[in-house]
């Protein structure tokens, strides 16, 4: 189970910023487990840390792996063209540039 | 004993709208640090991310400067990487400074602070060459039986000092190659030099950690680098020679 997926079972802003805050300084891990009682009693989540010892490094942009990820959380408003705007796109590209008759796959 | 590194962190409650004090910023740290760079990500891109960076006048030190964590790392040349001493001072003054500039900003103080030091044994006291790091370390530290020799090791060990400092030494081996920079195969082929590394992380993680309320100040700052500067000074030899950890 994602960590994100365990922050939004909370439904607690206040945890959700908390938890927030606590990743910012850098790799805190977490496992999580929820149980919930007979009838309507409210579900008990259960964090558990795993204590972190060292000096949190400040993040550098080379460390992350996932290169796409980590352009969707710089930019959180980043989405793909729709169709419509795909078309725009490639018909500007087309404006600009013109065919030399070479296809550099080729090359 | 030759100091490669340093780095030191110092981390704090997010600080606000920290690119519109990045002018303000670089006057203060002007005396040491070149003028400051804006690096162009959005408000809302995640905190840890840096947004003010610089480096000193010699080139040595880098300064990042996040919404909620400043970073000086320092690599030490030649006149300065035998004499730990000269480096620990050289960091007590940079940090001085860089608590002194945060000061007008981290209004809720600060979460803690941390000095990590990397330091690589050539040899060790009777000025011979440590010619098998592995098995120092697996005869000191680590009680494993193996019929097979390890290729690399690397133990952690923590202690926990005054309830409010963690004490992280971490013994490693480290191969050196030379060639090119390039990958290819069989370009770690021309091992160079095999050296017994000791990373130090001391850091008052621990009373944040563990203390409600916890705030950590300059003057926590200081006492971690007299931690590490205690422990370059007669504990780690001991360590390395007799297995012995002294705090």
């Amino acid at each position: 189970m994602t960590t994100e997926a365990l922050i939004q079972k909370n439904h607690s802003p206040k945890i959700i910023a908390s938890v927030g805050a606590l990743f910012a300084f850098g790799s805190i891990s977490m496992n999580a487990y929820s149980s919930s009682m007979i009838g309507n009693s409210p579900i008990i989540e259960h964090i558990f840390y795993e204590e972190q010892t060292n000096t949190p490094e400040i993040s550098t942009m080379g460390a992350r792996f996932d290169r796409i990820e980590e352009v969707r959380e710089l930019f959180p408003v980043i989405r793909d063209f729709s169709e419509e705007e795909l078309l725009i796109y490639n018909k500007s590209l087309d404006s600009l540039f013109e065919k030399t008759g070479v296809n550099i796959f080729e090359l | 004993m030759l100091i490669k590194n340093t780095r030191f962190n110092i981390v704090y409650p997010r600080i606000s709208n920290l690119r519109r004090k990045a002018f303000d910023i670089e006057d203060l740290l002007k005396d040491y640090f070149h003028q400051v760079t804006l690096i162009p990500v959005p408000d809302d891109a995640p905190e840890e991310i840096p947004r003010i960076s610089t480096t000193s006048h010699n080139g040595h030190s880098q300064l990042n400067i996040s919404l909620s964590n400043t970073q000086l790392i320092t690599n030490y040349d030649d006149t300065f990487q035998g004499k730990w001493e000269n480096c620990l001072t050289y960091v007590e003054d940079r940090v001085n400074t860089l608590y002194n500039v945060l000061g007008n900003y981290a209004n809720e103080g600060y979460f803690f602070s941390g000095l990590t030091t990397e330091i690589v044994f050539e040899t060790l006291t009777d000025k011979e060459p440590i010619k098998d790091p592995i098995n120092l370390i697996k005869s000191k530290f680590i009680n494993i039986d193996t019929n097979t020799n390890p290729h690399d090791i690397e133990q952690k060990i923590t202690f926990v000092i005054e309830e409010e400092y963690y004490v992280n030494i971490t013994f490693k081996n480290l191969r050196v190659y030379e060639g090119l920079n390039i990958q290819s195969p069989g370009m770690l082929r021309n091992e160079k030099a095999h050296y017994l590394v000791c990373v130090l992380d001391i850091n008052d993680r621990y009373g944040f950690n563990y203390k409600d309320a916890y705030t950590s100040n300059i003057e926590n700052a200081m006492k971690v680098i007299n931690i590490t500067r205690s422990i370059l000074d007669n504990k780690l030899h001991k360590m390395i020679l007799e297995g012995v950890f002294d705090l």
